[in-house]
């Protein structure tokens, strides 16, 4: 029996940043299914399956999208409790975020990022850039073996 | 010659041996020698605490004069019953030789003691230092206050910075990408003039986001911490010229590099100032044929370095020179020639944080040359790089 495909996780608090995304990956028609967590309280419900992720019980997303500016939790805070799970330290994290000032940069780094994307503004360029994203994290890149 | 009166008589003869007379002349003379005898010994004293003390000659001399004083009052006490006078003349003309050499000694002084501070000005000019001190202090206290709040400040403008890179960038795609899948949408037939201005909101957010990345440089010019190293202009530019190909690609463009120094600067910086310049006379030298870009170095002096970027482009009215480098501030129309404003300010910041100078020379369509000075400072050269080298260890990537 074929295993069902892992999720994506877009961890992203604005709607409009959320629908220019998802509008890029549908052009990809991946068949992995696109959970979006609205800041980082909600992307880790989603990873320990809590809150209204309770009831989820396939495996760690395939690789997680993640905005760093977010109410509640950041990108940051999110991705150093992910790195402290012995559990999710292994999940691909590609960071997607409007800055590219460096203090970001240098601290998503040290927190063990597999990607740091700069938004583009120019929709083509951002459409390219999530897709790309979108092949190379589901198509092209091996994922850490299953648990 | 009569025997008896070569015979001298004790000078309590002369007293006639009265014994109270005779007590009054013995004590007061012992009195006043031992007195003298004291006098020496205090200065002996003093002198030899006081190590600081200037004149040690004329504090001898006075010891040496008293002491031969108070031996004369010592003979005065013998002389009384002893009529040894010959004695007595002799040590009294060693006094009077001591005295006349000290009296010249202390006249000689009276000049150089003159000069000398007075404990009262010494107190006065020692308040006024102490006041400077406390002026002094206060300046410091005003210096830290005043840096501490350019820190604050600066702290400041990063933060607008971040939430301009943040916070500005984010609306102005979603414009973006709106407009473009709504242009891209089969609701709007493709002669419908609202495609029109779908395409005029994307060049506006295209323009508002060179504005905001403009910002973000001129601020990171401004604040970005410098690395002086010594720097190859010419390898600088011909990156520069790499980077600016696609807008050159077609055209009939002649670059010409004279031979430039080697220059202390932080290379991310330099780059971007003469990215700056050579991206302005690609961009004001279109429709010129051939456009003609020289780079070359017109004083080459011990001090400073300038150097002259000239181009045959639309070049701009002196009148409006003063202009130039402001932020902001345009000498052509957006519908002419595209821009922000923001670059030559740029350069400006750059050039300044250097410790160099900017200026200009044009004519309308003749031309414009930039002069760039930067001052030589081979102190601070700590090392050789390349153009935007990023392989030192610590280095922070460079954003233009």
């Amino acid at each position: 029996m074929p295993q069902r495909l892992r999720d994506i996780l877009v961890v992203d608090d604005n709607d409009n940043d959320v629908e220019l995304m998802l509008l890029s990956l549908s052009t990809l028609k991946l068949a992995n299914t696109i959970v979006v967590a609205r800041d980082g309280v909600e992307g880790l419900d989603y990873l320990y399956r809590r809150g209204r992720f309770a009831a989820r019980t396939d495996e760690h997303p395939l690789f997680v999208l993640l905005d760093l500016n977010m109410p509640r939790m950041g990108g940051i805070s999110m991705l150093t409790e992910m790195r402290r799970d012995e559990g999710l330290r292994t999940v691909p994290v590609v960071v997607m975020t409007s800055s590219r000032e460096d203090p970001d940069l240098r601290r998503c780094y040290e927190q063990g990022i597999n990607a740091y994307v700069v938004k583009p503004v120019d929709f083509d360029q951002f459409s390219r850039t999530v897709a790309n994203l979108g092949i190379f994290w589901a198509l092209v890149n091996e994922p850490p073996p299953r648990r | 010659m009569v025997n008896g009166i070569q015979t001298l008589l004790p000078h309590g003869y002369c007293l006639s041996w009265q014994a109270d007379l005779l007590l009054l002349h013995v004590v007061s003379d012992s009195l006043i020698a031992l007195a003298y005898f004291s006098i020496p010994v205090t200065l002996w004293v003093f002198v030899r605490r006081r190590t600081d003390l200037g004149f040690r000659q004329i504090f001898v001399m006075f010891g040496v004069f008293i002491l031969a004083c108070g031996i004369t009052h010592v003979m005065d006490v013998w002389t009384l019953w002893h009529p040894d006078f010959w004695l007595d003349g002799w040590l009294r003309l060693f006094t009077a030789g001591v005295s006349a050499v000290t009296a010249w000694l202390a006249w000689r002084m009276v000049p150089v003691a003159l000069a000398l501070p007075s404990p009262e000005s010494m107190r006065q000019a020692n308040e006024e230092l102490h006041a400077e001190i406390v002026r002094r202090r206060q300046y410091e206290d005003e210096l830290q206050a005043l840096n501490d709040r350019m820190k604050l400040q600066i702290d400041e403008l990063e933060s607008l910075s971040y939430a301009i890179s943040h916070d500005v960038r984010g609306p102005l795609r979603h414009i973006e990408g709106f407009a473009r899948i709504l242009a891209d949408s089969s609701a709007i037939s493709p002669d419908h003039p609202a495609l029109k201005y779908l395409v005029r909101i994307r060049a506006s957010v295209h323009h508002l986001s060179e504005i905001v990345e403009g910002l973000l440089a001129f601020s990171h010019a401004s604040r970005s911490e410098m690395r002086r190293v010594s720097c190859d202009p010419k390898a600088l530019i011909e990156e520069v010229l790499t980077e600016l190909g696609p807008e050159m690609e077609g055209r009939p463009i002649e670059v010409r590099v004279g031979k430039l120094p080697a220059v202390s600067a932080d290379p991310a910086l330099l780059y971007q100032a003469f990215y700056n310049l050579l991206a302005n006379s690609v961009k004001y030298t279109r429709g010129r044929d051939p456009a003609v870009i020289s780079i070359d170095c017109v004083s080459d002096s011990a001090n400073e370095h300038v150097f002259r970027i000239r181009d045959n482009g639309a070049g701009f009215d002196m009148q409006y020179a003063d202009k130039l480098f402001g932020v902001f501030q345009r000498l052509h129309h957006v519908s002419e020639f595209e821009g922000t404003g923001i670059g030559l300010a740029n350069v400006r910041r750059i050039v300044e944080r250097h410790g160099g100078r900017i200026w200009a020379d044009g004519q309308v369509g003749i031309g414009a040359t930039f002069f760039i000075s930067l001052p030589c400072q081979p102190d601070t050269v700590t090392g050789t790089a390349g153009p935007l080298s990023s392989g030192e260890p610590g280095d922070a990537p460079a954003f233009a």
